[in-house]
Formats: C-alpha cells, structure tokens, sequence
C-alpha cells in the first residue's frame, strides 16, 4: 500500500487531476416500482480515454483500457458517456438474467450512455457455503444505486425476469430532478 | 626460546654475581609448574641444555644469600659426578660446589645454566644458590667442571607447594554516575585453583560476582560521593585468600540528558483532532528542562510545562507524521526522540474516517457501515473494521493491490446491540435495521439499504461498495443491492470479500445452486460474459490459458492443486469450466487463487487507470527554445509494483533518479514523449495491452 508520508512525493500539491461529473442517482423500489430517492452530482477523476473530447490535435493517445464495465463497481465510475457516442436508441436488447441495463437520455431524448448493474431485487446469502440450500431470493423493496453522466436526465431501467425468485422482467423510465 | 649467554670461558671466581639461566622472555612464557598437566607431574629429570663451552655469571644481579649452606653427597661415575637437591616451590636451594676432600679448592667452570631459575655464586665460589623462577615446579639442573677436571651434574628437583592467589592492585577507582562500572578482578594464581570471590562495604549500587570476579553496577545520581574501607577478598579452593583493604571508589556527577516519557503520545490522529498529553519531562540532575516539538505541516504542538497539545491538520491522505519531542537541560543536554504518528482523514461531520488511501481522489471507494454497535461499541466497529482491511491483505493474490482502496468507516450509533432475529419481529433497534431469517433463510441478513445508501452518500458521494458489519456473532450475510452493498457478520468478514469478487471483478466461478438450475427461466451460458468461466474445454481456447504451466497436462481432477480446467462454475455443475478446483468464491477459506486475482487486478486498474495523475494533462506541450518542460506521473503503488518508463523520441531514457518525473529542454523541432506506467507485480500474466499499463503521448513543439 502506497502510504504517503511527509517525507514523500505529494501529488495533490500539483493540482493536475482532471476531473468531470457523473450524477450518482440513489433508486428505491417497492411493489410500487422503481423511484428516484436522491440525485447527487459528484466530481469524478477524469479517465483518460483515447478518444475523449478534446484531443482533437491529432496526438496519439494509446491507453490500455478494459471493455465497458459491467459490475456494479465498474459502473459506479466514469463509463462511455461521451458526447460523440450520442445516438437514439433504437434497438432493443435482450434482457440479461439477473442484471438491470441501464440506458441514460439527455434532456433532448438522446441516448448518451449504458450501464448494467446485478438485478438489485435479487439478494443472496452465504448459505452456499455449507450446504446445497436455497440461497437467492427475490425482494419487495430496497434501494440502490446507479452511477451516469451528469446530462442524463432521464434514466431507462430494464430489469430481466427471474421466475424461479418471482421476479417477472420490468421496465421503468425515471425521470431525474437536478443534482444536489 | 631460551637464551644463554656465552661469553667464553670464565671461570666463576667471582663473588656475589648471577648466573641469568633464561631471558626474560622466556621466563613470563614458562608456565608456572610447567609439565604440571593434572595427574601428570614434571618429569623426573629435566636435562639442562647443553652449551659448547663454559658459561658466566650475570654482573648485574647481586643476591645476599642467607640460607644455611647444603652439601650434596656426589654419585661419581669416573669423570663423572651427580648431585642431586631437592627444595620446594618457591625456595632456594644454597650449596657448596662439589670438591674432593685431598684437594685444595679451585674455581670451577659452569658448563650450563638452569632453565627455570637463577644462579648465584657466593664470593668464595665454593657456593652457589639456586632460586628457582616464581611458582616454578619441576626439574632443573646445570653443569659445571671442577677445577680438577670432574664434570658435575647438579639436578634439582622442585616440589610444587600450593601458592595463595594474589589480587592486582590496579582496578579504577572512580565511576561516573550514570554510566556502567565493570571491573574484572585481576588475580594470579600460579596453581590454577577455583576461586571465589567476596567483598565487604560494597556500596548498594556495586556487586561482585563471586565466581567470574566481576565487580559491576551503574551508580545513580543519589550515589555520588566516596566509599571506603571496601575490602576485595580471594580465595583459592585451599583456603588460600589475598585481599585488597581500605579500597576506595568515588563517584562522580556528570550532566545526564533529561527524559521523556512518551507513552501517553497517541500513535493515530484523526484529521483536526486535537489531543493534550502529557509526556514528562525530567531531568536527573535536577535542571530545569524546556520542552519543545518540531515544526511539522501535518500536526501543530505546543508545548506547555510538561504537556504538548497536539493539533492534526485536515488530510485528505492517511499520511504518516514523524513527531520528534526534543528536551533541553540547563546545561544543553538535549534528548530527541521520534514518534509516528498515523493521521487519518475524517469528513466535515466527523463521523466518516478514512482508514486507507485518500478521503476523495482516484481509488475504489469502499465505506464500512456499522449495524448493531452500540454508543459503548464504537471502538469496537473500529477494531472490526481494521480486522475486514486485514483480511482483505490476507490474500495473498490481491494484497500487493490493496492501496488502489480508499476504506472508509462511518460512525453510526445503534441503540440496541446486535441484529434481530428474523424480519418479521423488530426486536432490537439498530441504525440500519438489519435482522437474520431475511426471507426464511436462516443466514441471510436484510438491513435498510435505503438508509445505508443515505449515510454513505452523504459522508462518501463517490462510494463504490458498501459493507455493513453486522454486530453478531451468528453466522450469515447476503451481498447485491445493484452490486453495491455487502453485508456480514462481522465475525466472518470473509463474506465481504467474496461478495467483492462477484461485484468488484464478475467472478462467477460460482458454487452450485440447484435453485438457479431448476428455474424455468434459466438463461444459456453465455461465453465471454464472465472472466473466469468458460465452456471451452481445450486449454487454448480458454480464457486464462496464459495461467496453464503446460496446456497438454494440466489440473482438472477434484481437489488438484494449481492453475487448470475444473468443471463447475456459475451455479452450474456441468458444461461451464473454472480455472482452480477451489477459491474463495466457492469457500470463504480458501484464497482467490491466481486467475481470480489476476481479474480483481485488472478491474481495479480498469477503475483507476493505475495512476493518481500526472501533468501536463494536454496532449500538445509548445515550448520556446530554450524552455524546459517538467513531466509527471505519480503510479498508484510502489515501485515493486509498477514502473515507469520514458521514451523520448524513440529513445528510453534511463539517466534520470527520479522515475516519476522528467525535465527536458528539446531543441527546436517537433518530439514525441511517451510515459508508461506498467505493473511488474508478476500478479498480470495477460498479455498486453491490458488495463495494467497506463501510456501517454506528448508531442512537443519547440519554436
């Protein structure tokens, strides 16, 4: 673990991160459906992509990076949200078996980015651990989080049906208010 | 060596004169009762050495002898005659010289001397005296011929007699106040005894070890002054004793750094936390003693009589403070000493503390709530969730990783402690209402993921994972909410880990769930989806074939060790294909093995990108000639763990100190600079490009 010490190196006196905001949308959900609990704004290190906006000078930039995110994690930073990605969605795809896509529209309807998270109304226990017994279950209500682009102000959630959980596929468009 | 003097022949009429028989050197090297080996004895004889030619007297040695004169009784053996002496250890032996009765005396003519002792002719030269060497024991002998011709053999034989064991004089006789007094004893004994050793009017601060003769002690300031009258007594194992009376030790003052004692000094700091202690300064002479702590950006002390308030200053790193306490006598002698002292960030509320990495920066932001701790019980939380960091070091495949983390806690106070029981009675009132029996499942924990999303948003907007520690000793826990939001007992944080390995890294080399397999709705396999299962059974296909030591054998039966194809994974038992028999996503006990690791790692260098930043963060630097520009990088671990590397134009560059910057003047014209940050940890066996290696490229236009 890289401690730093007064000794050492300290990169915050150089000032030089970059950053950009995501929204961070907090979404609790119930036999009601899906809603908009809190929408909060946070400053997210920048990530340094080859094609972001504004390298537009011909440099090269050739930075190793992995495939879109697709855990919950991965989803809670910075994903491909870029303005040269806008497009209308116009294709449908296939539900995921226990994940919950994510499609994020600007105010003028414009798809600018996809996420996925693992279904939030699935839950399980560590009972796998002694013994072959029963250990997801579906829940009623609960809260969770999705990470996007500050633009999105409306969020797309489909969620894939699991029977065996009793959890039939769903469809929710949320409307986001401003960020706090 | 044994020197004798041949001066020619001289016949010793002269009085009064020794006969040196050895050098000096040779007498210190003769071993006090030579041949003396126990149970063995001198030999009987001991022939004196023979020398061409007469020998003479030392002119420089007078003795007055007064010893009753001996006369041997000869054994004649024609030309020959033999005397023979005894004496004892330590004596002399006084004689006349052999001379037949019908002659008239003469000078006689010494053909040799004795090896071990002295030889002294009396002034008529009808007698001589022999004394042996100190503590000598053993034969010796000399030659000499009368003045008729008779050459005569003189032996004598020393008796060993018990000496008394002598003590040296020479032992210092101050000590300084403070510092060790060590003296060994210094005693002779020619016969070897076992000795022991006492003393009498020893001051308390001084002892004497009765077997080594080590006389030691450290005086105090309280023992300053003279002791007299102390008496140094030895005793051989005979009786036999020397001792040293009216010895005198004095002790004198010197001038003693004062003292700190800084136990009280606490090892952490919360980040404005502020801490009055009191650390004690003394001085043993009795000086006043002025206290001060060095100036430090990070913590603000001041000192006052013997208390130092300590004031940490707002960090957004958990940062490592040396404090260093100095304490200065009247006299300018100064103690200095150091004291580490951790500094943990903390959120403007106070209750958000950052265990590891930084309050807000690049990392992954995992936040640790508490549920079930009690107001009494926060400690408690603290030492749990210290106990989740350490676990999570504990696997040795993501360990070297774990400063990608930012780890924080959230102080939350729970009425009751503990969890409930099951969902359906709300017996104990805990802050995230967490109970057992969630959905009739004994082991699995619900809690208010509402109000833990609330907590950790407000202290930690950027939170990427949430663990709620579950203040119970029972068994269970359950992880999803979005992938966000672990929960676990907080006596089996393994749980937490695992839970991590699905969220954080999509591992899925899962254990069998016949509830997932049974359901109607199950989806196919869907290859490439998970990085640690496949379908593919061919060890090029599969996507950790670059773990395989030998794709043509390799592990796959149960229980095999290593690297291999193992059926199972995914909830399924059959057709998908894991890459280690056992890992902690199929068992809280065992490691994430390598290939799991390896995706954990790559995940966390996906999220970070592996570096804290650098500068310029610009694609085009333009430079006048003659400018320099400064690049840096700063990595996300240590050296061990990542290396920078610096091409410019094409070209590594390799003479510079600091890897993590580089200043360059390039000349008019247009250069390229590239700056790689790769991990060399050895854990990444993926080949490149891969998000382990983090490049930039600057072009640089100088006009």
């Amino acid at each position: 673990m890289k401690r730093r010490s007064i000794t050492l190196f300290c990169i915050t006196a150089l000032a030089y991160l970059p950053a950009h905001a995501d929204v961070r949308v907090l979404l609790r959900f119930d036999a009601t459906g899906h809603h908009v609990h809190r929408v909060i704004s946070i400053t997210a290190p920048e990530i340094f992509r080859p094609d972001r906006e504004g390298s537009s000078n011909g440099s090269r930039r050739n930075i190793a990076t992995a495939p879109a995110p697709l855990s919950a994690i991965a989803g809670g930073r910075s994903s491909d949200h870029g303005e040269n990605s806008q497009r209308f969605e116009t294709t449908e795809k296939p539900d995921r078996e226990g994940f919950a896509q994510l499609t994020w529209f600007d105010d003028r309807g414009l798809l600018i980015s996809q996420t996925v998270v693992p279904d939030p109304r699935i839950t399980h226990s560590p009972s796998h651990i002694v013994g072959a017994e029963a250990s997801r279950v579906g829940l009623e209500n609960g809260a969770w989080l999705a990470t996007g682009p500050d633009a999105a102000r409306s969020l797309s959630i489909r969620l894939g049906p699991d029977f065996s959980l009793g959890l039939g596929p769903e469809q929710w468009q949320v409307l986001l208010p401003p960020a706090e | 060596m044994i020197g004798v003097r041949a001066l020619g022949i001289v016949a010793a009429v002269v009085s009064s004169f020794v006969l040196a028989a050895c050098d000096s050197d040779s007498a210190s090297n003769t071993p006090q009762g030579q041949g003396a080996v126990a149970g063995q004895g001198p030999d009987p004889i001991d022939t004196p050495i023979l020398v061409e030619g007469p020998q003479s007297p030392d002119l420089n040695d007078p003795q007055a002898p007064s010893s009753p004169v001996i006369t041997g009784t000869p054994v004649l053996s024609g030309a020959l005659a033999e005397l023979k002496f005894d004496i004892q250890e330590d004596t002399q032996l006084r004689a006349f010289f052999y001379s037949s009765n019908n002659s008239a005396p003469g000078p006689v003519t010494l053909q040799t001397l004795p090896r071990n002792g002295r030889l002294t002719l009396e002034s008529d030269g009808a007698v001589f005296l022999y004394t042996p060497e100190d503590n000598y024991w053993g034969s010796d002998g000399f030659r000499y011929v009368t003045f008729e011709g008779l050459e005569v053999s003189v032996q004598i034989v020393v008796e060993a007699v018990n000496d008394a064991p002598r003590l040296s004089q020479e032992i210092p006789r101050v000590a300084e106040q403070g510092s060790l007094f060590a003296v060994t004893l210094d005693v002779i004994d020619g016969d070897e005894d076992t000795l022991r050793f006492n003393a009498t009017g020893l001051p308390d601060w001084l002892g004497l070890d009765a077997v080594n003769g080590i006389l030691s002690g450290t005086p105090t300031q309280l023992d300053i002054g003279v002791v007299e009258d102390i008496t140094l007594r030895v005793t051989d194992s005979t009786g036999l004793f020397d001792e040293l009376t009216g010895v005198r030790i004095e002790v004198i003052d010197v001038n003693d750094k004062p003292t700190l004692n800084l136990s009280q000094v606490p090892r952490q700091l919360n980040a404005r936390e502020s801490v009055s202690v009191r650390v004690y300064p003394d001085d043993p002479d009795g000086d006043p003693v002025t206290l001060t702590v060095d100036k430090n950006k990070f913590v603000t002390a001041s000192a006052q009589g013997g208390t130092v308030t300590l004031t940490a200053e707002d960090v957004n790193d958990v940062t490592d403070v040396n404090l260093v306490f100095k304490a200065t006598d009247r006299l300018g002698g100064v103690s200095r000493e150091v004291v580490m002292v951790t500094l943990y960030p903390m959120t403007e509320s106070g209750l958000g503390l950052t265990l590891s990495g930084s309050a807000m920066g690049r990392g992954v932001d995992l936040v640790v709530l508490g549920d079930g701790y009690a107001a009494d019980q926060q400690k408690l939380f603290r030492e749990h969730v210290e106990i989740l960091i350490a676990n999570m070091a504990e696997d040795e495949g993501i360990a070297a990783h774990l400063g990608a983390f930012n780890i924080h806690m959230i102080d939350t106070v729970s009425i009751d402690s503990g969890s409930d029981d099951n969902e359906r009675v709300d017996s104990r009132n805990t802050a995230y209402d967490s109970n057992y029996g969630c959905r009739e499942l004994a082991r699995l924990i619900c809690a208010n993921t509402l109000a833990m999303f609330e907590a950790s948003l407000v202290e930690y907007p950027a939170v990427d994972q949430i663990i709620l520690l579950v203040n119970d000793r029972r068994y269970g826990g359950s992880g999803n909410s979005g992938g966000s939001v672990a929960i676990t007992s907080a006596y089996s944080p393994e749980i937490a880990l695992h839970e991590m390995g699905h969220s954080l890294a999509d591992l899925a080399d899962e254990y069998v769930d016949p509830q997932i397999l049974e359901s109607p709705g199950l989806v196919p396999f869907e290859e490439g989806r998970y990085p640690n299962v496949t379908a593919f059974t061919s060890p090029l296909d599969i996507p950790w074939k670059h773990w395989l030591e030998d794709t043509d054998t390799f592990p796959s039966n149960a229980g095999e060790a290593g690297v291999g194809i193992f059926e199972g994974g995914l909830y399924r038992g059959e057709g998908v294909f894991r890459p280690t028999f056992n890992s902690r996503m199929r068992s809280f006990d065992a490691p994430f093995g390598p290939v799991n690791s390896e995706r954990w790692i790559l995940r966390l260098y996906t999220l970070t990108e592996g570096i804290r930043g650098f500068s310029p963060v610009v694609d085009t630097v333009q430079l006048a000639a003659g400018d320099s520009q400064d690049f840096f990088v700063s990595p996300l671990f240590d050296e061990d763990i990542q290396t920078v590397e610096w091409v410019f134009n094409g070209e590594d560059v390799t003479n510079i100190d600091d890897m993590e910057s580089f200043s360059i003047a390039p000349i008019v014209g247009t250069h390229e600079l590239t700056m790689t940050v790769t991990d060399i940890s050895g854990a990444i066996r993926q080949e490149a490009p891969h998000a382990g290696i983090f490049t930039w490229t600057w072009e640089i236009i100088v006009q």
